[in-house]
């Protein structure tokens, strides 16, 4: 029965708890975004059976791997949990081929055949001339590689990666992550990714948690966390202006600035957010004034190719994006004093 | 190539360092000078020669065999095991590393002599004497030397990630094969030179023998107890029998060179 993962997490540190439920159907993939801190590890952890839930369940394939109330534990090598670990773990006193051949090994299968099973593996992923090879003489990439060649020769019904690219210089990032993109496809089972890349879980995953501070604070496809993010956290991560405001008639307050918006319907508590393309910059107070403009100073320019980030100071402080052309044309640098304009209808508002 | 300046050594330094080495070196040499080449060999292959040779060979070996048995799985306790008292484990379990070795040969026979704790029992219910024996060699010895292995064996284990064999764990290997694929494996080098260190120390042992197994010829008279007895009837045989135990010296530091002897 493929039925996937269906688990609630709930792991209690004296200062930290982890709170977390995740359900992925088989042959999905789930990337878990979040900052360092936000209980990433921890998550990976207690899927692995590294560490044991406090309170929750975790069910995989509708085998109960972890139930604190029921007295259930199963411990990790009993799992079928394969993990990429963030700092791979590869075991240097074997050779390549004896690390792929690990998990078949482990798991009671003939020498003879884990050898043929760890060289199919190896081939896969690029890696038969490194068979011999000790992990350690082996590049980044390549070593990433040994690590899922290792974690999927051992036939896991749930793929763990911890952070899979972070160890990766950022040249072979780009190939590797199309190595495990079609890689995860090829997997039937449940996938979670674990990253604080946006790039990665965007690319990787089908749908995403937003975890912070041991919390899920947002779940959706990527493109939903894109154009809503509903935190400080991911609206950094997508570049966009995120506030939290105060919604009523036709306004929002945000950080003590008042700003007019389309919806008048919208009360209470909301997110606010201004993608940076969206705000105009002018030299001096623009005609016919658009109703959500005010008067501040540059303090900083970012040139990125074509475009250039722009921050501004209060009495509400934005990223703005605009043309490296208007950049030169209004003669913009740090300390320059700006007008701001945003329309009523670009300020994206949206109910707690 | 750069040009190092060389370090100007203070000359009362210099002149103690002196000093210290002669202390250390000139034994060997004034040792090396009295070796009775031509008779070596008849020397080494006299009656009193073999036997100790056989026995110490026995009880080193012994002792090392048994260090691995049970001294790796102390360590494994002193290493990964949380309990409280470990710290006045880990203190009783070192004690002989520092204890004079005749206090401990004093030790075991209170406890092993026939009239011991456990001795006594031992005795009455299996026949089996210790003091005197080429067993009660092999325990002494063992008593003295086990505890260098347990140290570099729990070092080891202390500074090995346990997540390795978390990873192993998650890819099926139940506790035994982690031990045995992962664990011993990665501290395979010290335990390699903790077996060398605690083989090395049984060879030597003397205080702790001879207050416990005493001295008789041919079963429990090891090579140093020989030495100490030719070197009051045939210094030649005593020379003879130190001249190997100094070669056996030498070719463990050789073997240990890489961990210890490699300058920085």
């Amino acid at each position: 029965m493929r039925s996937g993962l269906d688990a609630r997490c709930v792991v209690v540190r004296d200062d930290f708890v982890l709170d977390v439920e995740l359900r992925i159907a088989a042959g999905e993939t789930v990337a878990v975004l979040g900052p360092n801190g936000s209980g990433k590890t921890t998550l990976v952890e207690s899927l692995a059976g590294i560490v044991a839930l406090d309170r929750g369940r975790i069910a995989l394939d509708g085998r109960v791997l972890d139930d604190p109330t029921a007295g259930v534990f199963v411990p990790p090598e009993a799992r079928r949990v394969g993990v990429v670990f963030q700092d791979l773990l590869l075991f240097d006193h074997l050779t390549v081929a004896e690390n792929v051949a690990f998990g078949p090994r482990a798991r009671r299968r003939r020498r003879a055949e884990a050898a043929r099973l760890a060289d199919e593996w190896l081939g896969r992923l690029g890696l038969a001339e490194f068979a011999e090879r000790r992990p350690r003489d082996l590049s980044g990439g390549e070593r990433q590689r040994v690590a899922l060649a290792r974690a999927l020769a051992a036939e896991p019904d749930l793929l763990l990666l911890d952070e899979p690219l972070a160890a990766v210089d950022a040249t072979t990032r780009g190939a590797l992550r199309r190595i495990l993109a079609d890689h995860l496809e090829g997997f039937p089972g449940p996938r979670l990714l674990i990253t604080h890349d946006p790039t990665d879980a965007f690319l990787l995953a089908d749908r995403i948690c937003i975890l912070e501070g041991g919390s899920v604070t947002q779940v959706g496809a990527a493109d939903e966390i894109r154009l809503g993010p509903r935190s400080r956290y991911v609206a950094d991560l997508v570049g966009v202006n995120f506030w939290l405001g105060e919604a009523a008639d036709g306004t929002v307050v945000v950080a003590g600035h008042r700003l007019s918006m389309a919806d008048r319907a919208v009360r209470g508590p909301v997110y606010v957010t201004v993608h940076p393309r969206a705000v105009a910059v002018y030299p001096a107070r623009p005609e016919g004034s658009p109703r959500n403009t005010w008067e501040t100073v540059v303090t900083r320019v970012e040139p990125h190719g074509e475009r250039v980030r722009l921050q501004t100071g209060p009495p509400l402080p934005l990223t703005v994006e605009v043309t490296a052309g208007a950049v030169a044309a209004l003669g913009l640098e740090p300390g320059s004093r700006v007008w701001m304009s945003v329309k009523a209808t670009e300020i994206g508002v949206e109910g707690i | 190539m750069t040009r190092r300046v060389r370090t100007r050594l203070p000359w009362p330094m210099a002149a103690a360092a002196a000093v210290g080495v002669s202390l250390l070196v000139a034994p060997l040499i004034g040792l090396l000078t009295r070796v009775p080449w031509a008779e070596l060999g008849t020397l080494l292959t006299s009656e009193v020669a073999v036997d100790a040779l056989r026995i110490s060979s026995i009880a080193s070996a012994a002792a090392a065999l048994i260090a691995v048995v049970v001294g790796v799985p102390v360590a494994w306790v002193l290493a990964r095991v949380d309990f409280p008292g470990r710290s006045l484990l880990r203190g009783l379990v070192l004690l002989p590393l520092v204890l004079p070795p005749v206090v401990g040969g004093a030790a075991l026979l209170f406890t092993f002599g026939r009239r011991g704790l456990l001795g006594e029992p031992l005795h009455r219910l299996t026949g089996i004497v210790l003091p005197f024996s080429t067993g009660g060699v092999i325990l002494a010895v063992t008593f003295v030397s086990m505890p260098f292995l347990i140290v570099t064996v729990e070092g080891a284990l202390r500074s090995l990630d346990p997540r390795y064999e978390g990873a192993a764990a998650s890819l099926g290997a139940g506790r035994w094969t982690v031990l045995r694929r992962v664990t011993l494996p990665m501290i395979g080098p010290s335990l390699a030179s903790g077996l060398i260190l605690t083989w090395a120390r049984a060879l030597g042992e003397f205080g702790a023998t001879i207050a416990f197994a005493g001295n008789l010829p041919g079963r429990t008279q090891t090579l140093p107890l020989a030495i100490f007895v030719q070197l009051e009837s045939d210094r030649d045989a005593a020379v003879a029998l130190s001249v190997v135990m100094v070669a056996i010296s030498l070719a463990v530091l050789v073997v240990l060179r890489d961990r210890w002897w490699r300058a920085p």
